[in-house]
């Protein structure tokens, strides 16, 4: 014990400022993304963050694949565990876990807009459907290809055959307004910057989706019309062109399209986005905004599966290279999805700190810095259940059945964007109204900042954690260890020599010199401690991702 | 300088939209605003009967449509000749002269969220999701248009209408502060802004020790989400240490007063409206629930007008008697009406219905008229009789009365060309109303 607090003594001596962002080892090539990522620094003389400490990385992981905070007990395991392939374990551990596949069922469930009404109606009935049908392809890992193409080809009742809501996620249900939701979830591009030529027919694929209704309540069967009879060509962004005969159903030619020609492309689209997920900017950015040229779009001069981009600068890649390897290896690894989110986390450079060693605008530009930025609203109120064990009440604008959340289900896991709270809604949490990527607004405002700053909920939910009396057990009666361990509690890292220092005088002041705490006196300490837990749960280190 | 041809149809184009942008912009200063005797409004306190009132049993009573469709309750007569009231409303009887009724509200929906949102936005769903009329005057008399008070520009009294986004499109930016709390109750906590636990120089105390243990903002100085979390941070300050919060403190009122408004959420909600009127706020809403009473409605009708009548009456005459009814608009509605013919059968057993297709808004101040009727409804109150008034038309109104054109664009973050409000309906603004 004794020996264990003068090597932790000794750490906080050496410790600096940044010694609870960064470890010690400089950024070294892990895979191939970093040495595609250090070739790029190498040309542009940009010199890469430092690797992030242990406890970041932890931190970093739960909330960027999970949605959740680090459980306080692991956070110290993790830091104590000796193997040098721990941070690969976890990885795994948690890419099998629910949290993940309620978290990104929920990104998911933003961009292909699930609400039950208004203006997209859906209906509750037909949001559990999608909804389940999401989280369990991701939670099963369903290939990327087999997963979009379930969407785009699927025929039959909006309540048993789930992905079929796709056709049913827009007000606009002409084969236009289709093709605008198929172009934007599948090629990651707006039709509204295609040309009217473009535009035309590429809505073609969807002339023939037709809608009808059963006995049943709010029902609705998709399917394939085939009239009127005839057979006709569309002439695709790429020069591909897709002949459809008398009966067929457009729709497969298409998924066949994007997955034969157009793979590049689809492929490019699908891990831009993953990677604008992990690092709040995409390598094409904004990653919703793909945009093509042709040189001639009526003759569709190009060879198939050839997309020249835009001039436009905000629309080319920042490392071409990388994105190229990026959607290689997707396709190469038959879109397996888990193992590419694996193989990004596994980088260095999804490892490095947020603390740049060049200017940060273009740190972040190049990812040579992990970007720090707000986490969702979502995320937000899964951390005060976890501290105050009190769970949030929701309501939906319609009567609905599944407004009831049970108090073990996390809030990342709430699958209809009709069921909210105010606290989501002053986070910002998505619409779900038009599936872009910007509709999410994790931008900080004076109100979120009211509320955790001054609010009841915050007062006493957050800082009197029932979780506290348990870091006390554990702290003893030193006061340095108690601080200690209200730091990996509430930021999962050991506070820095400056912290400790700062804390004790606070201590020190309000109530004399303290060596030691019994447990009555801890009891008085409460306001101190109060106010010191307060001040960490508004530190920009709190509420981002870093 | 060579042009290549497609450079040049490039830049004519370009000088083509110009010119007739230019045509447009002047045309639409030619389209003035309609003069008032009693100049523009300053702002507007909305109060939302949540779930639909019925327009029989408040400002459009049926005393000869028989027991079926008034359940036995009369009209009175009120200080204006010719106008009556519901007998659930006798203060505000006594100040018809104060405030006018629309009996012609319409737009045929019976769903909550569709009709709320044509209450609120004036547009039909379907495509982009409109932000509110609170939302849009918050924004076009807040800080980006020289509103510098540190009370936010639009305030929501003590909950939102929670089935509705009141933003749409606009960003968070222009959310309305949402007071929570209960201004009913000892202290009026409201939510983040009052806490019962510290007093202010506490506050200041540990915003220092805030200060000294913020390890990232110390690294990432130039990192602009930082930055706008610093600068958030010090608004919020200013509400939650500085003198602005006491706008909430009701202490500071004459306890006679808070009895004449009536000592019960409503009631009081209604003198903090007034408070934030004073303190120069351009958009107040005050949501009161409970008004979808399809079940046992009567029996919530003498529960809940009572205190409407209280509430209601005494904001108007308290404003009238500081002079602010003339710079005040003041509007009271839901999004729909009920079903004039009562669902006697189970199990409703004395209920009313939604009614979308004819119901009755209260307007007063801010350039309205007082003690006018605009508009009829049938011998039952079940569809508009005579000059039907649409949402568009209602709230363009709003606008207009507020010095904002209804026809100009509508700052949006996709910076697209939108204007506030759509055109107005063939019957038109309510025109009739205006002083």
């Amino acid at each position: 014990m004794n020996l264990k607090f003068l090597f932790v003594s000794f750490l906080l001596f050496l410790s600096n400022l940044f010694f609870a962002f960064e470890g010690e080892s400089d950024f070294r090539p892990l895979n191939r993304i970093d040495e595609i990522q250090l070739s790029l620094f190498q040309k542009k003389d940009i010199k890469p963050a430092k690797i992030c400490s242990d406890s970041i990385f932890i931190r970093r992981v739960y909330f960027d694949l999970c949605g959740q905070p680090p459980p306080y007990e692991r956070v110290k395991l993790f830091i104590e565990d000796k193997n040098p392939d721990k941070r690969n374990k976890l990885v795994e551990d948690l890419l099998s876990t629910d949290e993940f596949a309620y978290y990104w069922a929920l990104r998911w469930g933003d961009i292909l807009r699930i609400k039950s009404e208004f203006p997209i109606n859906i209906w509750p009935n037909a949001v559990q459907s999608f909804s389940y049908w999401l989280f369990d392809s991701i939670r099963e890992n369903k290939p990327y290809d087999i997963f979009c193409r379930e969407m785009i080809c699927a025929s039959g009742s909006n309540f048993r055959v789930p992905p079929v809501n796709f056709y049913r996620s827009t007000p606009d249900k002409t084969p236009e307004g289709i093709a605008k939701i198929a172009v934007l979830a599948f090629l990651c591009s707006r039709i509204e910057k295609w040309n009217d030529y473009e535009k035309k027919e590429i809505s073609k694929i969807f002339s023939r989706v037709s809608y009808k209704k059963t006995d049943e309540w709010k029902e609705e069967i998709v399917f394939s019309n085939p009239t009127p009879f005839e057979s006709f060509k569309v002439n695709m962004p790429d020069g591909t062109i897709l002949e459809m005969s008398e009966s067929i159903d457009p729709r497969i030619q298409f998924a066949d399209w994007l997955s034969g020609p157009a793979k590049k492309w689809f492929a490019e689209a699908a891990v831009n986005r993953i990677w604008f997920w992990l690092f709040g900017r995409g390598i094409i950015h904004e990653p919703d905004d793909f945009r093509f040229e042709r040189e001639n779009s009526f003759i569709g001069a190009l060879l198939p599966g050839t997309v020249i981009r835009n001039n436009n600068k905000a629309n080319k890649p920042v490392n071409p290279e990388l994105l190229n390897y990026l959607s290689d290896e997707f396709i190469r690894n038959n879109y397996d999805f888990k193992s590419f989110v694996k193989l990004i986390v596994s980088s260095a450079t999804y490892q490095q700190s947020c603390i740049p060693t060049i200017e940060l605008q273009l740190a972040e530009k190049y990812f040579a810095v992990y970007k720090v930025r707000r986490l969702d609203a979502e995320i937000i109120a899964d951390i005060l259940s976890y501290y105050s064990k009190k769970y949030p009440r929701y309501v939906s604008m319609i009567p609905e059945p599944f407004t009831f959340i049970p108090s073990e289900n996390p809030t990342i896991s709430l699958n209809d964007g009709s069921i909210t709270s105010s606290f989501l809604e002053l986070f910002g949490r998505s619409p779900r109204d038009s599936g872009l990527l910007l509709e999410k607004n994790n931008s900080v405002t004076y109100a979120q900042r009211l509320y955790f700053l001054n609010s009841s909920d915050v007062q006493n939910g957050l800082c009197s954690s029932p979780l506290l009396k348990y870091a006390f057990t554990n702290a003893g009666p030193d006061p340095k260890r108690i601080i200690e361990e209200i730091y990996l509690l509430y930021l999962s890292r050991y506070p820095t020599q400056k912290e400790v220092k700062i804390i004790l005088e606070k201590i020190n002041s309000e109530f004399g010199e303290i060596r030691n705490f019994s447990k009555k006196s801890i009891k008085n300490l409460r306001p101190v401690i109060n106010d010191i837990v307060w001040a960490l749960v508004n530190s920009e280190e709190f509420i981002f991702r870093h | 300088m060579k042009f290549t041809r497609r450079e040049f149809l490039e830049q004519s184009i370009v000088l083509l939209s110009i010119s007739l942008l230019s045509k447009k912009l002047s045309a639409l200063e030619l389209n003035k605003l309609p003069k008032l005797k009693s100049g523009r409004a300053k702002s507007v306190i909305e109060i939302w009967l949540w779930g639909g009132p019925s327009h029989l049993e408040t400002f459009d009573p049926k005393p000869d449509a028989g027991e079926d469709y008034n359940g036995g309750f009369k009209a009175i007569p009120t200080n204006v000749s010719g106008i009556q009231l519901s007998e659930f409303l006798p203060n505000l009887a006594k100040h018809a002269d104060k405030f006018s009724l629309i009996r012609s509200m319409t737009h045929g929906i019976n769903a909550h969220e569709t009709a709320t949102y044509l209450m609120q936005t004036g547009r039909e769903p379907g495509g982009k999701v409109f932000p509110s009329i609170g939302a849009v005057i918050g924004l076009l008399r807040g800080y980006d248009f020289g509103y510098t008070s540190k009370i936010p520009p639009y305030i929501v009294l003590t909950r939102e209408k929670g089935r509705f986004s009141e933003l749409g499109f606009l960003s968070p930016k222009y959310k309305p502060l949402v007071t929570g709390g209960d201004p009913n109750a000892p202290i009026f906590a409201v939510e983040g802004i009052i806490n019962k636990s510290f007093s202010r120089d506490q506050q200041i105390k540990r915003r220092e020790f805030l200060k000294k243990m913020n390890l990232l903002s110390d690294i990432l100085k130039t990192n602009k989400e930082i930055e706008n979390f610093e600068n958030s941070e010090n608004e919020a300050y200013e509400l939650i240490a500085g003198s602005s919060a006491d706008v909430f403190d009701l202490s500071k009122e004459k306890p006679e007063l808070r009895d004449r408004y009536g000592r019960n959420t409503f009631g009081q909600s209604c003198i903090v409206a007034r408070r934030l009127v004073e303190a120069g706020v351009p958009y107040i809403t005050i949501n009161s629930p409970g008004w979808d009473t399809h079940k046992r409605h009567f029996f919530a009708m003498k529960q809940k007008l009572p205190q409407l009548d209280m509430g209601l009456s005494s904001l108007l005459t308290d404003l009238h008697e500081r002079g602010l009814l003339n710079t005040t608009i003041v509007w009271c509605c839901g999004e729909f009406g009920r079903q004039p013919k009562i669902s006697k059968e189970s199990p409703w057993n004395g209920g009313r219905q939604h009614w979308g297709k004819c119901f009755s808004a209260l307007v007063a101040g801010g350039g309205f008229k007082g003690g006018e009727i605009l508009g009829k409804s049938d011998a039952r109150g079940e569809e508009v009789a005579e000059r039907p008034v649409y949402p568009q038309d209602f709230l363009g109104s709003i606008y207009e009365l507020m010095g904002i054109n209804p026809d100009d664009k509508l700052p949006n973050p996709m910076n697209e060309d939108i204007k506030i409000m759509p055109p107005p309906s063939k019957y038109g603004r309510i025109k009739e109303l205006y002083n």
